[in-house]
């Protein structure tokens, strides 16, 4: 059987360390969502707090796991992040390779641009996250084109290099997407977040849309290229499972907020919030002889007494 | 540990399926040659289309070409005979001295034989090249008579003034069917842009296009065709008129383009791969053009389709109603404003003969669009 | 699979599907032949396109073209209908709507799609009462309102008159639970039953079907790709890959030692299987002083 060992990178930087600070701190993160009445005259109705906030650092070649039910607000993090979203409030400091530190929740949309060569993502849907009228060499060498890294000849060589990288066939890139299965569509998806060397990956997802054993690939491949593009990783996924090989730390997300963050070995081994417990003991176990949790219903019951 | 073969990427039995290298353009062309109806209506449009550009050639007398002496001739149908070849035979007129209603009848011994590619009126091809040959007419006998003084033939009968229907229905062709082209090419920016301004920026712009396109639809479409046509100066020549009514057609109907691109791009601007786009670092531009736009390319393609017969009825129906293109233009709805009048088309049914055409050209154009959208869409389709 | 000596409520021998595309012939279901006993429940794994979910829908002959059934026999034992020769039916025959919704009914992934968003709860699990027996509204109502009690939703008479569209997730389900079991069906195909729903509602959910089962005694056909599912719930188990069931036997005896390498490869790729950790049983805390465990956790 394959048992993966939990690795910790040989040195998690610490914000403290001069020289050397975290490569995402995010502080005070927030976004609310205006909600409009319906009508010609769009009054505003309420507001949903779906990041509330909420603060991490994540260090150079660290990966952390950001887990939690639909709607705790964890894709809306990651998007936070990355500017698909603007947020409404908190910082998002970023290291620059170059050194500098630069603050994405405030920069104009001109000044992102560049900066979105450090920082990538990976959809959940590989069906929907590859444009399905481009052949694979174009949605790959998309981000060349557009920042104008590379001439024509060099991409080829570029993109060529990467596919055989994420594993893929370079003879197939004149073919379309709806021509792969999931997971060669997410290894597409990949190598088109790599091929510009980015320094963080924002994951979203990324393996929960395909099969176990497709699954279990990809996240092979995310590890090796973590050690060997010194790639960051900000995990988002509720499968617990998931993120227990793959991440080293794990923060667990709740009606918006950071409930706990640990270690994954701590996490697992000995969750300190409630609602940790009751994710943990909510999993169902492929082993029959490990019953399921029967009294879910009353600890959530209390948990929502608890923190209403 | 497991043996390979069992987590191999590409399932055994879809091996041999051959579409994994074709493009979806590929993919939809082979659907649509399944469909054989569409497929047809294919060559009927393309065969239309070839008419219209050659008219001067195909049309064995030019529009304005008249012989008095035929007012109202009937339809003379092709026959065949081992002596004289493809004929009609000469029309013979008696005219009632009280009534003056003219009576014709076909001569059995006269035949007039007829040929392809003969000499016959001379012409401007497209206005440029000067050629007097045409595609068919009356075959000239060896020294005979100059072209002009030859007998003349009507295939689908002629006008009141002994004009050939047959020569003007593929003269008026070029105008009608270009007509239906340039509004829609109009129509398509129009409603591209502004649809897709609207969908792909949402919020306020989305709602004042919106509030615009129902305004523009609440107009009652005869009442203003009408208008404009009154508004059209009557000293205006023909050329100007006729792009003037191209615009009228697209003005008021871009409505329908924009709102299915708006909805479209609505929808595709939240696919994933559009946001991939985004933080990819991509201008708004490149991902409108490069990612959404070829998303509606297939809507678009069928909704310009459809809407080609629209274009093609209205500049009839303005045409028809006077409004629109006037003589000596030639158009099939000016043809058909010579049908005003019940009498007329009870003694002359020929002269509705650009009404068939029309109903054959806006089939012909919607078992096209339906071909296509299942072609590009096969799942909704049915 | 260990088939009682009986006779087996639903016996499915040779069955097989292609679809006929424009690209080629795909051979979904090969050769697929199963059993299930009263009250048991069998699951189907396997991983997408493996054929397990046009297996279920052969099962109730909603194959649609370009799809066909070529050849296989679908024997129903009912109880309540005698044998049923499922496969032999005519399309518009009255026997096949009986089988539909009434001796068997069918859950689906997601719960929404099977929920009209126009009508009520209560509309739509009264009308699924009346298409298959003949009671009056008043009895058609209180059925309902019972089943919805036995599925868990305490407020049965408030959720009667609501919309699809204002229930949570885990109701929506509960729901369409309740709406497939009015029929009193004696087996329930489950299709991907819990995989849209978050992991404490997919636990909740689980138990809810395996109370139902214990209480009512239908039987199961468990389509998952979800072994974790199918440890709690099944009690047979067949895997499927490409089309045809290559393992099949008793849950425990598959899961803690599977013969077929294909089978081993599914387990092995599970996520919990490559990490380290066992997991941990959580300890209730004290209801009174919940906070005596973590005091400082539950406040931030």
């Amino acid at each position: 059987m394959h048992v993966r060992p939990i690795l910790l990178p040989e040195k998690i930087s610490h914000p403290n360390v001069p020289g050397s600070g975290p490569l995402l701190s995010v502080q005070g993160l927030s976004k609310h969502f205006q909600q409009f009445s319906s009508g010609f005259i769009r009054r505003v109705q309420g507001i949903t707090k779906a990041v509330d906030n909420i603060s991490f650092n994540l260090a150079q070649g660290e990966a952390l796991g950001l887990v939690g039910e639909s709607g705790c607000g964890k894709t809306t993090t990651a998007r936070c992040i990355l500017r698909a979203f603007a947020p409404t409030a908190g910082t998002i400091l970023f290291q620059m390779p170059d050194g500098r530190r630069v603050d994405l929740a405030t920069l104009s949309k001109r000044a992102l641009s560049p900066i979105r060569q450090h920082a990538q993502m990976i959809f959940q849907d590989p069906y929907s996250s590859l444009n399905p009228r481009m052949p694979v060499h174009d949605i790959i060498a998309e981000p060349l084109i557009i920042h104008r890294l590379a001439n024509a000849r060099e991409r080829d060589e570029r993109v060529a290099e990467i596919m055989a990288r994420v594993g893929l066939a370079p003879d197939h890139r004149f073919r379309f997407p709806h021509a792969f299965s999931g997971g060669q569509r997410q290894r597409i998806g990949i190598a088109r977040a790599l091929i510009m060397r980015p320094s963080l990956l924002v994951c979203d997802e990324a393996t929960s849309a395909l099969d176990v054993t497709v699954q279990a690939q990809i996240l092979d491949l995310l590890q090796t290229l973590q050690r060997e593009f010194k790639l960051t990783y900000l995990f988002v996924a509720h499968n617990l499972d998931v993120v227990r090989g793959f991440c080293h730390r794990v923060a667990v997300m709740r009606q918006g907020r950071i409930l706990e963050i640990a270690p994954t070995s701590e996490l697992f081994n000995a969750p300190q919030h409630l609602y940790t417990k009751i994710l943990l003991s909510a999993m169902l176990s492929p082993d029959p002889d490990i019953p399921m949790n029967r009294h879910l219903t009353e600890q959530l019951a209390q948990l929502d007494r608890l923190a209403p | 540990m497991p043996d390979p073969s069992p987590l191999s990427p590409t399932s055994p039995h879809l091996r041999g399926l051959e579409s994994g290298g074709w493009s979806p353009a590929k993919l939809a062309l082979q659907r649509f040659q399944q469909h054989r109806i569409a497929f047809a209506s294919v060559f009927i449009v393309a065969v239309l289309y070839l008419l219209a550009a050659g008219a001067e050639f195909f049309a064995p007398y030019t529009p304005q070409s008249r012989d008095i002496n035929y007012a109202y001739c009937p339809p003379q149908l092709p026959r065949f005979s081992i002596q004289s070849g493809l004929h009609v035979l000469t029309m013979r007129v008696s005219i009632d001295p009280l009534t003056f209603k003219r009576t014709y009848l076909e001569d059995p011994l006269q035949p007039i034989a007829l040929g392809f590619w003969v000499p016959g009126e001379s012409y401007h091809l497209g206005g440029l090249f000067p050629a007097n040959h045409h595609f068919l007419g009356v075959k000239p006998r060896p020294n005979q008579l100059p072209p002009t003084a030859l007998p003349r033939f009507y295939f689908l009968g002629a006008d009141a003034i002994g004009r050939d229907i047959f020569s003007r229905l593929i003269a008026g062709t070029r105008i009608s069917l270009s007509i239906g082209l340039i509004a829609i090419t109009l129509t398509l920016f129009l409603g591209v842009t502004i649809g897709g301004l609207s969908g792909y920026f949402g919020g306020i712009t989305d709602t004042l296009i919106q509030r615009l396109i129902e305004v523009v639809n609440a107009f009652p479409q005869i009442p203003l065709w009408l208008a404009f046509g009154a508004a059209l100066p009557a000293h205006w020549p023909p050329l100007t008129t006729y792009f003037a009514i191209t615009l009228v057609l697209s003005l008021l109907s871009w409505t329908s383009l924009a709102r299915v691109v708006r909805g479209k791009i609505l929808a595709l601007r939240e696919e994933d791969y559009a946001t991939a786009a985004r933080l990819l670092g991509a201008s708004h531009l490149r991902i409108f053009c490069r990612h959404l736009l070829p998303g509606v390319a297939s809507h678009i393609i069928v909704v310009t389709t459809m809407s080609v017969p629209a274009m093609i009825i209205g500049e009839t129906s303005l045409s028809f109603l006077g409004l629109g293109l006037r003589a000596p233009v030639v158009s099939w709805g000016v043809m058909l404003h010579d049908c005003l009048n019940l009498p007329t088309i009870v003694n002359y049914p020929w002269l509705l003969m650009p009404a068939v055409l029309i109903v054959l050209t806006v089939l012909a154009f919607n078992f096209l669009g339906d071909g296509l959208r299942d072609a590009f869409d096969p799942y909704t389709a049915k | 699979m260990n088939t009682s000596a009986e006779n087996p409520l639903l016996e499915v021998n040779n069955l097989r599907v292609s679809f006929f595309l424009n690209e080629g012939v795909v051979g979904a279901v090969q050769n697929v032949s199963f059993s299930i006993d009263r009250g048991r429940t069998l699951a189907l794994v396997g991983e997408s396109g493996s054929g397990k979910s046009v297996t279920g829908a052969a099962l109730l002959r909603l194959i649609q073209p370009p799809g066909q059934i070529l050849s296989g026999r679908i024997l129903l034992r009912s109880s309540r209908a005698g044998d049923i020769e499922i496969g032999h039916l005519d399309e518009k025959s009255g026997l096949l709507f009986k089988v539909r919704g009434g001796l068997i009914s069918m859950i689906f992934q997601e719960p929404s799609a099977a929920l009209s968003p126009v009508h009520t709860v209560g509309q739509q699990i009264d009308e699924a009462i009346r298409t298959h027996q003949e009671v009056s509204t008043a009895a058609a109502r209180r059925l309902t309102l019972a089943m919805l009690h036995r599925v868990g939703i305490s407020h049965a008479e408030t959720l009667y008159d609501q919309y699809p569209h204002e229930l949570s997730g885990g109701l929506r389900q509960r729901v369409v639970i309740a709406m497939a079991l009015v029929g009193r069906p004696e087996l329930l195909i489950a299709d991907e039953p819990t995989t849209a729903l978050d992991v404490t509602l997919q636990a909740q959910v689980l138990q809810l079907i395996k109370n139902l089962q214990r209480e009512i005694g239908f039987a199961i056909l468990l389509i998952t790709h979800d072994f974790g599912v199918v440890a709690q719930l099944a009690d047979d188990i067949a895997v499927m890959q490409l089309g045809e069931i290559v393992e099949r036997g008793p849950v425990r005896l598959v899961l803690q030692n599977p013969q077929h390498p294909y089978t081993r490869a599914l387990l092995d790729a599970l996520p919990s299987r490559r990490s380290l950790s066992s997991r941990q049983p959580v300890a209730l805390p004290n209801a009174h002083s919940p906070n005596a465990d973590h005091p400082a956790s539950l406040c931030t």
